[in-house]
This record gives structure tokens, sequence and C-alpha cells, in this order.
């Protein structure tokens, strides 16, 4: 003892660690410093006075009576223990969460059903935007840089250059690091005697350099690949080589032949590269200065008149789009004035595009209808949230007694709604995985809902990084959406008032407010996707009344490629002929012909001008007429009806005068009151060196659209395939033979003529034109989807809270009914409020769904955004659903028996 | 106006409040201890010590004030506690009460020496 009162100098043995850890631990802040100073104090005394054996001994009884103590202590105190720490609770909550949640099964997988369906339909769409729009040229660098440049005519965007455009704008351009030119085209592709199709890009030398995607083995083009008539080379696509070549290293300097012609293999393109159009996959990229050697028609290098190249630049740094296309204005007015003579470039205006958004190719076909799918998705998921809004308010309601018991026991406030954050959180974490599960399915489904096309359509959807968070994020605002106003609502105020009196109606008033709001909420989400869907259903059966001007259904078709078998012009117009006599021969074949493309399929037709005699040449005339070489009965084949003069027949060949059929719009326009039929014209402008080629007018036929059905009537040409000869030709076959019966005799019919000119793609013409309502049959059946399913979840919210209503309102029902109200007004009391509920959620709808009517508009044929008939049907169908809604809790309502009810409190 | 009596005290409770009185200034959790186990004989734990202080101290029988660290104790801080007015009174009452009991006994329950 007087070493105590003395201070026992300096420090001797430690006391065991682990046992004054244990202290440590278990006893509380307020004490453990003096309590771990007195027992170490007190060692320092015992290890001096019995041996340091017996004094780890005492420690350690003395330990464990301080933690034998402390736990006692804990027991005592209602307060959950000041050493918990942050983790701590959240374990305890999500255990908790999860035991909750098993014990109302039912309720879990509806709710984790939803979710997966909200949130998958979200990552889902997010999947495809990501990979189409967010990433438009995979394999190639730091896309957002690439623009593309194109020019407006009277309003209208034009994406194609000539060469010398090129050339003129590239040397101009000082916002550019670079510009590339590109086309591409079908091809005939011999290796080793194998023939086969396959697309080509035919591209600028520094292709590979300004798009930003290597040439990993062998090399990209030269400059002087650029010049007509030098080395044939080509580069081949990763895949191509892949499935070609089987990836073998050794294909550099293979020779093949690409339509007919001699090609040296120089190199292969990185892998995940496809080309310059987003949506598209080219096997072969050719240097531009083959462009004579491959396609049909001649050299067009040189030619200033002929557009045919699409251009895209690389932005260089610093530089922005509207810098571009100030340039690209000053190199057009430069060309203007340089080329005044030719009365060149007239009305042309600079428009640069980013390329996510260019109005050229497949992107600009998936971005509205993805555009809108993201907000239908958004849409989804709102309802979603706010029906999962009510269950749990309905949850929390019932749970209130447990929640103010745990009030009253020292939960805190914020503890019960991290509680109830944490189920939020379990739910749609259940939801995400379920989700995140299905969309390695459902990601690869945007590929289902590409139309049927010639072109080489590639829509890879990577799952990547970038979903992933996305998804993660979506969870995380679901939970907080749905599970933040129902916790905030379920720590009550006063927590003695409502342990004595839960379930008293009218003590929930202000939470029964929120779920009205919310079903009134789901009801209007609903109504406006509904809407949606409703006008692009319309939408489709008013583009299928709309008569595009010919027959498509009954119409077979089948591509035929002479150029790549290498017919010179003669040996083509033979073959052109023997064809069509041997398909006329077939049985059940009505009539045939043969057109240069098909109307309204996603390859756009050529333009040209041309000067009419007797026509004053003014401002209102057309940039040029669309232009079509087709062979003998075209308008037969294709029932397109011919309103003065004749179709053309097998008499129109090489050596007779030169024809052509026009539509009513040109007659318009170049011939106005004055009778077309015999009237003359020639291609192009008039020159001083040669006389004019004039062409007379044989038959004016009904409009025909050309690229979509929404255009306005355009003027256009037909000429005879026999008469302006062209390699490349559909075959055109009307007839009420099923498509595999004729499918088969076609091919012999070629195969009989000449085995190696290619004939493929035999389809039915109407697949093709389908085309032309891609984007309304995509938006219509997913708002279809996406509505019904959003009706049914309204159904299901407002049936719930009808139900709940009548649940808490018994007693006042079973008194109202004891002091003389009938059942009739009982009721009509439940009926009111549930049609009050959702009527206020029909006005917002309707209101909501002007907004999506217009938004929707560009997608729209035939149909105003505010349709009356839609409008009708969409009330229609929600006034059944809320019928049957109200009908079910009233009539239950109306049977409560006063006297049970009255007894039961 | 009715004299509101002093808290009874438990036995454990008068022999650590005599235990400060002994002690006086030097009075904290290890002598208290301490003390008690030379005097009574048997071992005490020193977190029962401290809990019967914290108890007292919030019953208004003892005062306490934080004191020096030392290093034998690890640097940790020492707790000195000195009897309250109230916890004299208490402790008087129970002395009083114990004796007025045991009055007359003293041949069975041995007088002290």
């Amino acid at each position: 003892m007087t070493l105590l009162r003395q201070g026992f100098g300096g420090q001797g043995a430690r006391p065991p660690y682990l046992a004054s850890w244990l202290v440590a631990r278990a006893v509380a802040d307020r004490r453990r410093e003096e309590l771990l100073g007195d027992l170490e104090e007190l060692f320092q005394v015992q290890s001096h006075e019995r041996g340091r054996r017996e004094a780890r001994r005492w420690y350690w009884r003395q330990a464990a009576n301080a933690v034998v103590d402390a736990i006692r202590d804990r027991r005592r105190q209602p307060k959950p223990p000041a050493g918990d720490s942050f983790m701590q609770t959240i374990n305890q909550d999500l255990r908790y969460a999860f035991r909750s949640l098993k014990a109302s099964p039912g309720f879990a997988t509806v709710a984790v059903l939803m979710l997966a369906l909200g949130i998958g339909a979200n990552s889902t769409i997010f999947s495809w935007v990501n990979s189409v729009l967010l990433d438009p040229m995979p394999g190639s660098a730091r896309t957002k840089e690439l623009v593309q440049f194109t020019y407006l005519y009277k309003g209208d965007v034009m994406p194609s250059f000539s060469f010398p455009d090129y050339q003129d704008i590239s040397r101009a351009a000082k916002q550019v690091t670079g510009i590339i030119g590109w086309d591409d085209l079908s091809v005939g592709i011999v290796v080793d005697r194998d023939a086969e199709r396959a697309w080509a890009e035919i591209v600028t030398a520094n292709f590979f350099d300004v798009i930003g995607a290597p040439v990993p083995v062998g090399r990209g083009f030269t400059a002087q690949e650029e010049l007509p008539g030098t080395a044939a080379t080509v580069v081949l696509s990763h895949a191509y080589w892949q499935r070609r070549f089987n990836g073998d290293p050794n294909v550099i300097g293979r020779q093949v032949k690409i339509n007919s012609q001699p090609f040296t293999i120089v190199g292969v393109a990185a892998k995940g590269f496809h080309g310059a159009v987003a949506g598209l996959s080219y096997d072969l990229f050719l240097p531009i200065g083959t462009q004579p050697a491959v396609m049909p028609g001649g050299g067009r290098l040189e030619v200033r008149g002929s557009r045919w190249l699409s251009l895209v630049g690389r932005l260089a740094p610093g530089s922005s789009r509207e810098q571009a296309r100030a340039e690209l204005d000053s190199t057009i007015a430069s060309m203007r004035t340089a080329w005044a003579s030719q009365n060149r470039y007239v009305d042309f205006q600079a428009a640069v595009f980013p390329l996510d958004n260019s109005p050229d190719g497949g992107i600009s076909v998936l971005r509205p209808v993805l555009l809108i799918l993201m907000a239908v998705g958004g849409v989804v998921l709102l309802i979603t949230c706010a029906n999962l809004a009510g269950l749990l308010l309905a949850r929390a309601s019932s749970r209130q007694r447990e929640i103010a018991i745990r009030l009253s026991m020292g939960a805190g406030r914020w503890r019960i709604v991290q509680q109830l954050l944490i189920e939020g959180m379990v739910l749609a974490g259940l939801g995400s995985v379920a989700a995140l599960v299905a969309l390695q399915w459902t990601s690869g489904l945007l590929i289902g809902f590409a139309p049927p096309s010639e072109l080489p359509i590639h829509l890879d959807v990577a799952v990547d990084a970038r979903v992933l968070w996305f998804t993660a994020a979506i969870a995380i605002g679901t939970v907080l959406l749905f599970a933040l106003a129902p916790a905030a609502m379920a720590a009550p105020a006063d927590v003695a008032t409502t342990l004595r009196d839960v379930g008293a109606a009218g003590r929930v008033f202000s939470r029964h407010r929120l779920r009205r709001t919310l079903v009134a909420a789901q009801v209007a989400l609903s109504i406006s996707l509904l809407v949606g869907a409703g006008l692009c259903i319309r939408s489709l059966s008013a583009a299928a009344k709309m008569t595009p001007g010919f027959q498509a259904e009954g119409v077979v078709v089948g591509w035929l490629d002479l150029f790549s078998a290498g017919y010179t012009s003669e040996q083509g117009r033979d073959f052109y002929a023997r064809a069509l006599d041997r398909v006329r021969a077939i049985p059940g074949v009505e009539s045939v012909s043969l057109s240069r493309r098909i109307p309204l399929g996603f390859m756009g037709g050529g333009f040209t001008d041309l000067t009419v005699e007797g026509h004053t040449v003014s401002d209102d005339d057309p940039q040029g007429v669309a232009l079509n070489s087709v062979g003998p009965d075209y308008a037969t084949t294709m029932r397109i009806p011919v309103v003065k003069g004749r179709d053309l027949s097998t008499n129109d060949v090489s050596k007779q005068p030169l024809v052509a059929l026009i539509t009513e719009t040109m007659a318009r326009i170049y011939w106005k009151d004055r009778d077309a039929v015999g009237g003359r014209f020639f291609f192009g402008q008039p020159r001083p060196d040669q006389p004019p080629q004039w062409i007379t007018v044989a038959g004016v036929v009904k409009d025909i659209k050309q690229r979509s059905l929404n255009e306005r009537p355009q003027p256009v040409v037909m000429i005879p395939i026999q008469q302006f000869y062209t390699p490349n030709a559909v075959v055109h076959v009307r007839t009420a033979t099923g498509l595999d019966t004729i499918s088969g005799e076609l091919q012999r019919a070629m195969r009989d003529i000449d085995p190696r000119v290619p004939f493929y793609n035999v389809s039915r013409l109407a697949d093709h034109t389908k085309a032309a309502t891609f984007q309304q049959k995509l938006a219509g059946d997913l708002l279809v989807v996406f509505g019904a399913l959003a009706l049914l979840l309204a159904g299901i919210g407002s049936y719930g809270v009808l139900s709940y209503l009548v649940g808490m309102r018994r007693r006042e029902i079973g008194i109202r009914l004891a002091v003389g109200a009938t059942q009739g007004d009982v009721f009509r009391l439940i009926a009111g409020s549930g049609a009050r509920l959702i009527g206020a959620g029909v006005i917002a709808g309707l209101l909501l769904s002007i907004g999506v009517g217009i938004g929707l508009e560009s997608l729209l044929i035939g149909v105003k955004p505010i349709d009356p008939p839609t409008y009708a049907g969409v009330i229609g169908a929600l006034t059944i659903v809320a019928t049957i809604a109200c009908l079910l809790p009233a009539r239950r309502a109306a049977s409560v028996d006063p006297t049970t009810t009255l007894r039961e409190e | 106006m009715t004299r509101i009596p002093p808290p009874v005290l438990g036995e454990f409770e008068q022999i650590v409040m005599l235990a400060l009185l002994r002690l006086g200034p030097d009075a904290y959790g290890a002598t208290v201890s301490a003390e008690i186990e030379t005097r009574s004989g048997r071992g005490v734990s020193v977190s029962a010590v401290h809990t019967t202080l914290d108890r007292l101290e919030q019953k208004g029988l003892v005062k306490s004030r934080v004191g020096d660290p030392t290093p034998q104790r690890g640097g940790k801080r020492k707790r000195h506690y000195e009897v309250a007015a109230l916890g004299m009174k208490a402790l008087q009452a129970s002395y009083r009460s114990i004796r007025n009991m045991a009055d007359g006994l003293e041949d069975l329950l041995g007088e002290p020496a």
C-alpha cells in the first residue's frame, strides 16, 4: 500500500494485452480510461509483491469481472450501445431486412419482379444507346471529335460530295486534322476460285489515320493509291479475315479478284473496327483510286458533278463544330465563285453533324426510336417506383406498431429510416441482379428489330462497365424514389399516440394522401404511354392504307450482279433480255421486270439534273430528279397506274429512240399544263461542244414514294435499262406462287443462262418496303408492351389503394350502415372516391399525353399528335380497368355487416 | 416542510464510502480497491468499485474530479473521489442504524479491539 502512496517509481511489466483490450472494448467510454489506469497501477503493485505470474492471473480475473459488469450494465441501458459502428448497424439491418422479406414472400417476389422489370428495361435500352449512340463507331479513337460534312439544299440535307469537291474542301480545311471521303458498294470477290458477295467501303488514303483505327497487320493506304489506275490493293476487316482466311497471317501479298479485277491484300484492319458507318459491318476496304475498276458507270474521280462520297472529318484540338461549319461554308462560297459560269453550288449551305447524330445511315433511323425508348424506360421505372412506394406504404402502415415499439425502446428516428432504406436496397439489389441476368439475353434483342435489308447490318451490343454502372445508378435512384417517402413517413412523430390507436381510421391521413397521389401518378403515366402506343399503331394502320403508289404484295425480288461477273454492256443487255424471257415462261408468273433499285428500301436512289425542252429554268425547280433504270413492263409489274401514254416495252432497246416514264409530279413541274407525253428532255446542262441526247416521254405514271411514306411527291424519271445499261439490277416478278417455289425456279433460270452471274437475296418486296415503316413498327410494338404493363400496374395500384381504404373505413362504414345508410350509399361512397382518384390521374395523363404526342411527331404518318380516336381508345381501356379496380372494393364495402364491424374493436 | 431522508446505502456502498473517508484526498479507484482489500481481507473487483463509485456519484453521494496521469498507470488519468454532504448524512444514518441494531449484541458479534 505504501508503494501506492509514495508513487511506485518507474514502469515495470505491462498487463496482459488481450485482457486490457477486452476491457477496453467492453466498458463504456465514460469510464474506460480511469478503470484501465487503476487496473494497470494495481497490476504493477501485484507483480512487485506477488510476482509476474500471480499478477497476470489477478489481472485476468479483474478483466473478466469488468467485462461481465459491462454486459450487465449494457442490458440495463435502454439505449443502443454507444460503441456500435455504422457498419455494424448496416449489418444488423441487412440481416433484419432479409428476415422480414422472408416473412412476406409474396410481397418480396412481386417487388423484386417489378424492380427487375423496371431496372431491366432501362439497362437493356441503355445497353442499346450505349453501343449505338455513345459509341457510334466502334474500334475508332475519340469518336466525339468525328463530324460529318454535309450541305443543305433548300432545307434538305445532302450528304454526298464529288471527289473534286472533296479535294477542294480537304485542302481548305484548317479546323480539322483530316477529312476522309467514302462510299460503300457490294462486290463479288473471288478467292482461290471461290466466288462470294462482300461489302466494301471505298475510301480515301487517309481513312485509317483520320478515323483512328490502326492497321495492325500489313499496312493502310498510301497517297499514291488515290490516283486512278494505280495498283489495286485491299485491306480486309478483322472479322472478314477471320471468317474467310481463318486469321492466316500470311494473307498479306495474296491475290484476290474483286469485281473481276486482280487485287493484292496489303493489310488487315484492327479487331472490332467495322467501317465508317455505325450499325453496318464492311468486309473490305478499297482505296479510292480503284473506283473506276470496281464501280459500274465509269470513272467518277474527275467528275465534279458526280456526288457520291460521304465526308467525315476529325475536329482539330480546340476547334468546334460551328467553326468547322463556318469554314466549310466559306469553302463552298469560294467554290461557288470559281464555278459561277456553270451555275454550280448555288443555294448550298454548309451543315456539319456529330457522327452520333448524322442525318445519314443507320443511326438516323435508330436514334429517334432509341431516344423515345429511353423516355419510355424512364416512365416505366417511375410507374414501378410509384407502385412499389404504394406497396411499401401499405407495409409501413401494418408495421407501424413494430416501428413505434422500436422507437419507444430508444431506436433513433434515423435508425428506422436507415432500416427501411436498407430493405429497399435489398429489394433493388435483388431486382438489379435479376435484371443483369436477363440483360445477357435482352441486350441482343436489338438485332431482332433490325429491318430486312440488303445492307450488312451489324448491331453488336456489348454489356460493358458503363452499362453496369448505369444499372447500379438506376438501382440506387430507384431506392431513393420508392423507399424514401415511405421511410420518412414510417417514423411517426408521436410514438405514444401511435402505440395506443393504430388502425383507427383517419390516423394515417397524410400517408393516405401520398398513396392516392402515387396512384393518380401511375394512372397519368400509363395513359401517356398508352397514347404513345396508340399513336404509333394508328400510324402503322394509316401507313398500311397509304398507297406508296405501287403494290409490293405479290412481288418477289432477286438481285443480279453482272458487273462482278465481268460482263460488257453488250453481253449484259443480252443477258437481261434472255432472263426476262425465261422468267416470263415460268408457269404462274404474271409479269416480270427489272429495276436498278427497289423503292422504299434503305438504299437511297440516284439524282440527276436535266434540261427540259420548252421549260424556262426557275428558282422553284428541284435540284434534280430521282432516276431509276427499269425493265419493260415495270409499271405493269409494280401495278403503278399509267395516267397517260404507255408503259415501257420490250421494244425500247438500244437501237430505238430513247424514251422514259415520268411521274405526275415531274410532268406538273416541267410541262405544267402542256402534254408531257411526247415531250423531250436530256440529262445535264446544255453543252456547246456536243449535241444533246434527247429522250422522249413515253408515259406518265402516278406518283410513287421513293424513300419514305412521309415524303412529298417527288419528280421521278424511269429510263429503259436496255437503253441506259447498268450492270446491277433487281429482278421483279409478280406471281401468285409462293416464295420458296418461285425462288428455286428463278435460281434455276439464271443458272441456265450463266452460272457465273451472282443471283442472290431472293425475297418478298413487301418485306423490304416494310423498312419504310420500321421506326413506327419498332416504337409501336415496344410502346404497346410497356403501355399494357403500365396499365396493369396502374390497375393493381388503384385496386390496392381502394381496398386499403375500405379496410381503414370499415368502422365508419359500419356506423353509416347502422344509422340508416343503404348499401347503395356505401357503394357510391367508395366507388366515388375511386372515380375521383382515377379521374385526377386521367386529367393529368391527358395533359402529359399532349407532350408525348408532340415528342413522337416526327415518327407519325398520317396521324396528328392530338388524335381523338387514340385518346378515346386509351380512355376506354382505362375505364374498363378502373371500373374493375373500383367495383370490387366498393362491393366489399357495401357488404360490410354493421353488427360485426362495430363489435370488432 | 418534510425532510427528505437520505438514501439507504448498500453494504458495499458503505465500505467504499468508508474507504473514501480513510484515504482523504488520495482516494481514487486503485487506492480504494487496495484499501478495501487490506482492511477487509477480501478480494475486490476493481470494476465493481468503479461501478459503485459511478452509481454513488449519480445519486449525489460522492463528488469527483479528474487527476493527473502517472507513468505507472500507463499514462492514463485518474479520478479522485470525496464524500459529498448528502453522502456523509447517508453514511451517518447507516452507521447509526447498524450501531443501534447491534446494541447489546457485542458479546455475540465480537467487539473490535
